[in-house]
């Protein structure tokens, strides 16, 4: 099994703006894009999250930029409510994505596939 | 008449992403070499939240922010070029800019500079204006967040506007040494002075988006590091000066999709700098090259309104927990400490959370792995109206953690392993963004003067 934190070249989120988090996937190559937009889509990036699908306020794939951008709305305002925040900056929201499995991803160079 | 940066270009330098984080000298030393004709930098941020605007102080210190503007000074005076700041003091409202020209006086003493010309560009807006707009209808939401009333705009301890390019433009037909603005676009701070040396808006649009958090569009990228920009008729170059980055088509590209929901449409003040088009390419193992960004002038101004309204005060309690049969039972002590708090304090009005760092700090709800940790640590944070009763809900909380029983516990010395005395740490007022909207206003002049002093 692959999984996409393997695969990526930057996997980060950031808040954009103050009521939602933004995701971003960037791949090396197209092959590894490629194979990774079949794994990566809207349904399994908001299960990842324990959404539903209409959960992401957004899902663009990028062809050009070999990316893909998510973006979830935030459970609270940035430092709103002024207490339960988890995450300021937005910046550690990613970590549900680290581990999506990607079953047609190319071989990973110096790995052995089993 | 046609817009020309000229034969030889225009070169903007970016020392650094976020002024008062470590200016590189080394790095800041190759940009200069490169003989920019600006250099500017970010000075500020919404994203460390509403308590610094809310309490006029900066997240970034005297100490740092000085020695970031000692080497800028240094910089400039040995070019004899303008250095262009925005956001000044972190937040830019009238405090941080305060701080920021205190910081910059003492900058230029330690650099025994003196005659120095500053134009500070205001920000801060009277509550009064922005309840009038309220009442007229002329907000709009932005990305999501609240619109605000009256009752909102009152309740906020200031409120900024974000400035944009015509803003920061008069500043600089004054000539001054130095341009300190309050709150500002982070593109305009670049985009601006391009624009004001004859640049395409929409190529000077781009290239201030791109190099406003320093090498951070590099690879490997930092927002930190220095960044260069050279702008031509048609096109700009991107290359940082330490040797150790590069940029590349696939760096730039991931930077524009960075904290946007959407790569292709920029919105300015000014209006929208379009993305759709632009290529990037590779000029050499360093260097970009860009082009195709365009410009769409706005037909009415709207200007981004932030406000930070305080909410009480807060206090701490810091803790670990290192038994298992605890750790796994923490949801059943959190119940016991919040019924706990409840009788001693029952009546007052106070908000208690808990952050369970090892189980779920991080993710909060989204958190899909259920392994239980074998330590967590405690965050227990108290909101109240008042700093004494903040400090007493989590003083009582303290009490409650460290002696509250759980089923199978063998241990009762204390149920917190905690790291420091004192036990409660009190953090002072707390804010949330009650004011975080658009607002169509007539004349940006109004809204930002500029004031020359000299230093």
């Amino acid at each position: 099994m692959t999984r996409l934190g393997d695969l990526a070249s930057v996997l980060r989120s950031k808040n954009a703006g103050i009521a939602y988090v933004t995701l971003d996937i960037l791949f090396p190559d197209r092959a590894t894009y490629e194979a990774a937009r079949k794994a990566v889509t809207r349904e399994t990036v908001a299960a990842a999250y324990g959404l539903e699908p209409r959960g992401l306020s957004d899902f663009v794939l990028f062809d050009e930029g070999l990316a893909i951008k998510a973006t979830l709305p935030r459970p609270r305002i940035a430092g709103g409510d002024g207490l339960g925040e988890t995450d300021l900056y937005g910046s550690g929201q990613y970590a549900p994505l680290l581990d999506l499995d990607v079953p047609e991803a190319p071989p990973l160079p110096g790995k052995v596939l089993y | 008449m046609r817009r020309s940066v000229g034969p030889s270009g225009y070169r903007l330098l970016a020392p650094i992403g976020m002024i008062g984080y470590g200016i590189v000298e080394r790095s800041l030393q190759l940009g200069v070499e490169e003989r920019p004709d600006v250099i500017g930098a970010d000075a500020g941020s919404v994203d460390p939240g509403p308590y610094y605007l809310g309490s006029g102080r900066s997240f970034t210190s005297a100490e740092l922010v000085t020695r970031d503007f000692r080497l800028c000074l240094r910089a400039g005076q040995e070019r004899g070029v303008p250095l262009v700041f925005g956001t000044a003091g972190g937040a830019g409202g009238a405090p941080h800019v305060a701080f920021a020209l205190d910081c910059l006086r003492a900058a230029a003493r330690a650099e025994s500079l003196s005659g120095l010309r500053v134009a500070l560009v205001h920000a801060e807006q009277p509550k009064g204006s922005v309840a009038a707009w309220v009442g007229a209808g002329r907000c709009e939401p932005f990305t999501g967040g609240p619109l605000p009333t009256r009752a909102d705009v009152e309740s906020c301890s200031r409120i900024v506007a974000q400035m944009g390019i015509a803003s920061i433009g008069r500043a600089l037909e004054e000539e001054p040494d130095v341009v300190l603005a309050g709150r500002a676009s982070d593109v305009a701070i670049f985009a601006a002075p391009a624009i004001r040396a004859g640049g395409d808006p929409g190529l000077a649009m781009h290239l201030g988006k791109v190099i406003e958090c320093g090498a951070h569009c590099a690879e490997p990228g930092s927002g930190r590091d220095a960044i260069v920009a050279l702008l031509h008729d048609g096109y700009f170059e991107l290359r940082p000066p330490n040797p150790e980055r590069r940029c590349t088509p696939e760096s730039v590209a991931g930077h524009m999709l960075y904290e946007n929901t959407h790569p292709f449409r920029l919105a300015e003040p000014d209006g929208i700098c379009d993305l759709s088009d632009v290529t990037v390419e590779a000029i050499d193992e360093r260097t970009v090259r860009a082009f195709g960004a365009r410009f769409e002038p706005a037909d009415r101004l709207t200007v981004k309104l932030e406000g930070a309204a305080r909410i009480g005060y807060r206090s701490l309690v810091i803790g670990g927990m290192r038994d298992p049969r605890l750790v796994a039972q923490i949801d059943h002590v959190v119940a016991s400490v919040e019924e706990a708090v409840a009788a001693s304090l029952g009546g007052e009005e106070y908000r208690l959370s808990f952050r369970l760092y090892g189980r779920d700090g991080v993710l909060g709800a989204s958190e899909p792995e259920t392994a239980p940790p074998r330590e967590l640590g405690v965050v227990c944070e108290a909101v109240a109206p008042t700093e004494s009763l903040a400090h007493a809900v989590a003083q009582a909380a303290e009490a409650a953690l460290i002696t509250a029983p759980y089923p199978g516990g063998i241990s009762a010395t204390g149920n917190l392993a905690v790291p420091f005395s004192p036990l409660v740490v009190d953090a002072g007022a707390a804010y949330e963004w009650r004011v975080f909207c658009l607002a169509e206003v007539d004349d940006e002049t109004a809204l930002f003067p500029v004031e020359v002093v000299t230093i």
